[in-house]
Parts: C-alpha cells; sequence; structure tokens
C-alpha cells in the first residue's frame, strides 16, 4: 500500500477550503440583489387596515392603541397616515409622511395633536427615535416591510430555516457613521423569506455594537393575492419593552381618497 | 344664559344667531335613526400651593364629559361640557364652580368639502404659548396664561365651511358670536394690575365706569374671516383674513369738570379691526422654521395723556412669530421662539410702547417610551425684562392616568405683563383621568 504523503493530502482540503466559500456564495443571491426582491414585493398601489398596538414594559404593564392606517402610491411617492382611534387620551392624533422617490429629498412628516388642535410639521432626520412610545422607529414605520437602499452596504452570510421556512440571512451595515447615527443602530442582521422575500426576522446592533432590539414579522397570509404581515413584534433588548402591531380589515383593493392624506384631514380625523 | 362682568368684559353669550345654530343641530340629530354614540370623561385635579403667601391657591376639580354621536352619511354630533369647582375660591373670587357646554358642533362632509356648524374652536397660527393669528375665539384670562390654550380659548357660535380648490383649502368662516376675551377682575387671582395694561387717572380725577357699548346686530355685527391654505414646495403656507371686532374693549375717555372736581368717564367699547396674516412652516434636516405675521389695521391703544380727547390712541399694528425646533437629540424637542409687535403710532402717554419683543424657550425630553416627560417653557419679555418659567414632570401611569408635577415662576418688574404675578409662584400637582 502507497504512503500517503500529508503534503499531497492536505492540498486538496485546502484547495476545497479556498474554493468553498466562493462556491457557497455562487449559490446565494447578494444581499443587494435581495434587498431589491424584497423592494420588488407587491404590496399594492393603497392599503388600508387597523393596527392594534399593544406595547408592554418589561414589569408586565400594557398599553394598548388602535389605529387606522393608510398608505397610498402617488406615482414613484408613498404617501402613509396613521389615525389613532383609542385610548381616549390620545384619540384623534394622526401622523402623515410623504415619501419621496429622490433619496437625497427628505420626507415630509407631520403630527396632529388634539390637545394642542393644530398640525405641527416635524423632522423627518430623527428617523431613529421610537415612532410615538413604540419600539418602532419612524423609519421603520415608513418602510413597513420594505428597506432602505441607498443607507446600507449589504452582504449574504448565509441560509437558515426560520419557523419552518427557507431564509437567506443578509447583514446591513450602514454606509457612514451620520447614518447610523440618524437610523439608531450600528449593524442590522435579517432573516429573509427565500420564496416570498419578506424579513421574517431582524436583529438590530446598537451604536455601541451590542444586542439593540429584534423584529419578529409573523401571521404571513396573503391578502387579495399580496403576502401580508398580520403581526409585526419588536423586543427591546435595552429596556424590556415590547411592541406588537397586530393587522386586522386589511385591504389592498377599496380605493382610498387622496384627501385622506392632507392637513385638512389629519385635524378633522377620521 | 348670560355671564357679563361689571366691566363690561363678558363671557359666554347665547344670541339670537347661536339659538338658530344649536336649533340646527338638534334638528340633525333628531332625524337620525341610529347612531353610533362615543363617549368619554375627563376628570382633571390641580392642587396649586404659593411659594411666597405659603397658601393653597387652587384645590380645583375639572370634569370634561365629551360625546360624540356618529349620525351616519359622513356627519358626526360632537358636545363637550366642563364643570369646574375649586374648592378654595381664589382663582375666581365669586363662585367656586362654574359649568358650561364648551362646545357643541356637526361636522359633515358635502362632496370633498367640510362643514362644522355649532359651537367650536378655530386655531390658527404657527407658535406656541403665543398669539398672533390664534384670535379667531376670544380667551378666558381666569387664569392668566397658565390654561392650556385649548381650556382658555372661548369657543364661538360658528358656520366653518374648508373647500379644496385643487392644490389649496380654503376655509370660509361666519361667527355671528359677539363673545369676548374674559378677564379676571376685583379679587380675583390673576387680576392684570399692570399700568401698562390698565389706564391710571392722574391724582386728584375721579373715575366712573359707564356702561359697556357692544355689537348686538347678529348680522351686522357678526365676524368673517378667510383662510387660504396649500403645501408648495415643501413649505405649509396659508393666508389670513379676519374682520372680526378686537376682543379688547377699547376703554374711551371723556373727562369733565364736575362741582366736585374733574371726572373721567370710561366707556367700554367693542371696535372692528381687519387682520391681514400669514403663516409657513417647513423642516430643514433636524430644524423645523415656523412662523406667523399679522398686520391688524384700526386697533385702540390707551393713553394718560390728559390732552388727548377720548384717551385712546388708533393705530395699526404688525405682529411676528418666528420659531425653530431642534429635534437632533433622541427624543428631544428643543424651541425657540422671538415674538415681535409693532405700532405704527408712537404718541407720548400710550400704555405700551410702540415696540414689544418676547422669546421663548421650550425643552422636551421623553423617556420610557413617551410614558415620561419632562418639560421646561420660559418666556422672557425683553422689554422690561419680566417673564415666567414653567417646569412639568408627567408620568402616564397608564393609558386611562396620568400624574405630573410642576412649577411656575414668575420675575420682573410690576409693570410687566409677567412681572405683577411676580407673587403668584407654585408649585403643582395634577391628576388627569380618562374613562
Amino acid at each position: 500500500m502507497k504512503k500517503l504523503n500529508v503534503t499531497t493530502a492536505l492540498i486538496p482540503i485546502l484547495l476545497l477550503t479556498l474554493v468553498m466559500p466562493s462556491a457557497f456564495a455562487a449559490v446565494l443571491p447578494s444581499g443587494d440583489e435581495i434587498a431589491h426582491n424584497i423592494n420588488a414585493r407587491d404590496e399594492g398601489l393603497s392599503v388600508s387596515r387597523t393596527v392594534l398596538m399593544e406595547m408592554t414594559d418589561k414589569r408586565g404593564k400594557q398599553r394598548i392603541r388602535k389605529t387606522r392606517g393608510f398608505r397610498k402610491y402617488f406615482g414613484d411617492e408613498k404617501r402613509t397616515a396613521i389615525y389613532y382611534l383609542t385610548p381616549k387620551n390620545i384619540k384623534d392624533t394622526a401622523f402623515m409622511t410623504y415619501d419621496y422617490a429622490d433619496a437625497s429629498v427628505d420626507d415630509d412628516q407631520w403630527l396632529y395633536l388634539p390637545a394642542m388642535r393644530k398640525v405641527r410639521r416635524i423632522s423627518a432626520s430623527d428617523r431613529g427615535d421610537y415612532f410615538l412610545g413604540t419600539d418602532f422607529t419612524y423609519e421603520e414605520i415608513k418602510q413597513e416591510t420594505r428597506v432602505s437602499i441607498e443607507d446600507y452596504s449589504r452582504k449574504t452570510i448565509g441560509k437558515e430555516i426560520i419557523d419552518g421556512h427557507s431564509t437567506f440571512i443578509a447583514e446591513s451595515i450602514p454606509v457612514d457613521k451620520k447614518t447610523a447615527k440618524e437610523l439608531g443602530h450600528s449593524k442590522v442582521t435579517q432573516w429573509i423569506d427565500a420564496e416570498i422575500w419578506m424579513i421574517r426576522k431582524a436583529e438590530f446592533d446598537s451604536l455601541r455594537g451590542k444586542p439593540l432590539k429584534t423584529i419578529y414579522t409573523r401571521e404571513i397570509k396573503q391578502v387579495q393575492e399580496i403576502w401580508t404581515a398580520h403581526l409585526l413584534e419588536v423586543k427591546n433588548h435595552k429596556t424590556g419593552h415590547t411592541t406588537k402591531f397586530i393587522f386586522s380589515e386589511v385591504d389592498y383593493q377599496t380605493p382610498i381618497s387622496d384627501d385622506l392624506f392632507t392637513e385638512r384631514a389629519l385635524r378633522r380625523g377620521l | 344664559m348670560t355671564t357679563c362682568l361689571q366691566s363690561g368684559r363678558c363671557g359666554v353669550v347665547y344670541n339670537k344667531p347661536s339659538r338658530a345654530l344649536l336649533s340646527v343641530c338638534i334638528a340633525l340629530v333628531s332625524t337620525t335613526a341610529t347612531a353610533a354614540i362615543d363617549s368619554v370623561i375627563s376628570i382633571d385635579n390641580e392642587w396649586a400651593y404659593s411659594t411666597t403667601e405659603k397658601k393653597t391657591h387652587k384645590f380645583e376639580t375639572t370634569i370634561q364629559p365629551e360625546i360624540e354621536i356618529d349620525l351616519g352619511r359622513d356627519t358626526q354630533l360632537t358636545a363637550i361640557g366642563r364643570i369646574r369647582n375649586d374648592t378654595k375660591n381664589n382663582i375666581d373670587a365669586n363662585k367656586s364652580t362654574d359649568s358650561e357646554l364648551r362646545e357643541l358642533y356637526i361636522e359633515t362632509t358635502i362632496g370633498r368639502s367640510f362643514l362644522t356648524l355649532g359651537k367650536q374652536q378655530i386655531v390658527w397660527g404657527e407658535s406656541d404659548g403665543l398669539k398672533v393669528l390664534d384670535v379667531v375665539n376670544p380667551q378666558e384670562w381666569r387664569e392668566f396664561i397658565l390654561d392650556d390654550f385649548d381650556e382658555s380659548r372661548i369657543p364661538l357660535w360658528t358656520v366653518n365651511a374648508e373647500v379644496p380648490i385643487n392644490d389649496f383649502t380654503l376655509q370660509l368662516l361666519w361667527i355671528p358670536d359677539q363673545t369676548y376675551h374674559k378677564f379676571a377682575e376685583g379679587n380675583d387671582l390673576y387680576t392684570f394690575t399692570s399700568p401698562q395694561l390698565i389706564p391710571h387717572p392722574p391724582p386728584g380725577i375721579a373715575v366712573v365706569m359707564a356702561a359697556e357699548e357692544r355689537p348686538n346686530n347678529t348680522f351686522q355685527d357678526a365676524d368673517w374671516g378667510a383662510r387660504l391654505s396649500t403645501f408648495w414646495n415643501g413649505w405649509d403656507l396659508t393666508f389670513n383674513y379676519l374682520y372680526h371686532f378686537d376682543d379688547n374693549p377699547v376703554l374711551y375717555r371723556q373727562l369733565s369738570l364736575t362741582p366736585s372736581g374733574p371726572v373721567a368717564t370710561i366707556t367700554p367699547r367693542y371696535e372692528r379691526s381687519h387682520l391681514i396674516g400669514t403663516t409657513f412652516s417647513n423642516a430643514f434636516g433636524s430644524l423645523t422654521l415656523r412662523g406667523e405675521v399679522g398686520y391688524s389695521l384700526d386697533r385702540y391703544i390707551s393713553t394718560n395723556a390728559i390732552s388727548d380727547n377720548d384717551g385712546v390712541i388708533k393705530t395699526n399694528e404688525l405682529a411676528y412669530v418666528i420659531g425653530l425646533d431642534w429635534f437632533g437629540f433622541s427624543d428631544t424637542l428643543l424651541s425657540a421662539q422671538i415674538f415681535q409687535s409693532y405700532l405704527s403710532n408712537n404718541d407720548a402717554g400710550m400704555l405700551r410702547d410702540n415696540r414689544e419683543t418676547t422669546t421663548t424657550f421650550l425643552a422636551r425630553r421623553n423617556f420610557i417610551n413617551e410614558t415620561l416627560t419632562t418639560e421646561l417653557l420660559w418666556i422672557h419679555n425683553t422689554d422690561l425684562n419680566d417673564g415666567i418659567a414653567r417646569l412639568k414632570v408627567s408620568y402616564q401611569i397608564c393609558d386611562e392616568i396620568t400624574a405630573g408635577v410642576g412649577a411656575d415662576i414668575f420675575y420682573g418688574n410690576q409693570l410687566g405683563l409677567f412681572g405683577q404675578f411676580k407673587d403668584r409662584d407654585q408649585l403643582i400637582t395634577s391628576i388627569e383621568v380618562h374613562f
């Protein structure tokens, strides 16, 4: 029997090691491809829905808000309006944003506070701030289940089964420190459904690189042939606070009046 | 119901058009077969303790029931009442309890237009805590400026139509309600004493207050207003016009010589004014710029000059507020405003200077998912170096209950709007319940 030379034996292993990453990467879409697929997913030209917002602090104290939300595309421009229906102390509060296709143009945002009876213009640059006491940021409220292309550099780092669904794991890093500061995090790791391009899970690291929060997207069902998340849950690892958005009465087909996305409508309410 | 005060400064008046509008509201409700009803009752208790006088300023409980009835066909009726009881009788020395129907209005749509009919508040302007264009409704000065404007604004019977025209919205107002500012008086805690506000005759001249002359013709004396608003290139813009009676009575003075000596007869009379104005706001990165400008024709300022025939000077007034809100820190708002008012006339003896400047600074920060809010509001008049600092911490115990503590600190010269209350510093605790 011919003796196996150790060096000779290691060569194929070394070659395999060198080749493997690129071979593995070849079967995975790039981070940017995944991001474009996420954003290409049909979300309808407009949608109306009821959103129950459940906010629970680390001691279990719960606050619940019922809202009615509307989103509509005006060409490439996306307009969103959220009207608070309950509880009594914040009823009639309303939020509206105009999200422009040109990423270099800041969004326009308004908040109607019934106690002041005024619609206030609010800055859109504090997009990493938490939205009205929830654990979702203004940016996440605006993006819904989509992602910002220009804010991150991305890479795909693997595949994993989540809740029985095959997902790609993508790592997104804000393009610069300023963007990271604006967004309020230094890294996002996302698990994206490989079939329907819906983010099923996203883990956020704080600006100091520590676990910040995790968002779970659940109860994904088709409504009028559009894949729709019916439960978004976020756990804030820093505060122990959690927020659930429970969606119901989702409707992509009933026309929504353009007038609903005006200051006048914010003041008047639903 | 009429609650006119001796001084001629009146509170709530139901006149003919008010009754007519009320009848329309009732008729609309009575024709409704079925209606969805939503109601809320808010109970607010405030205890204010004077740090200078070492006594309770007020222990006041306010109950505010509100009901909304969905009448179908995009029509809704809203009624808001208010019952207030102050066990200390300091705020209003004459009565400890008052109750009123604050608002009662029907909202409906006609095509794309909104119509709001009834007793309501109309809020114009972009400024916080200062008023240039927010003068459609008069104000109750019972607690000076310490009440939220939402509470101190006096709702008026109004026909309010909002009509979309292309990219604009035209708001048209008809206000046949002759209700004006309601001031504290006599021994009330916040009665104005500053000679910059109240004319003081020279020694030796007796003063006689004549009966107030107030407008009383429903149609001829109604206020009219229009506002055109639009969103243009990132700017929120409005153009406003109000033809109204100034809510401050003009104190006409007539000097006469009687056997017992010289007498000044003061006759409070309300005068018409035209107000033309504009508002603007836009966001630039972390900054929001907002402002409002108003030009009033035919304002009347009291004068102490004995040589003046009627004791008032007719003038025009230009007033503006520019504000900057900065959202650079998380969950934090820093806001600064400057208010200036210029009179076109500068006669000697006028009670106020022809230029007034007031600045405000607001710092607000939210904690614990917006359940805890801290706030500092500082208002400073640069002409007389007087002002007020207001501190407030509020905590939302649950969705229904919010508790708060705070302090109001006045400072400055007794001549000033704020300085006149410099012995009214107070600590406050509050609890609000909504159910």
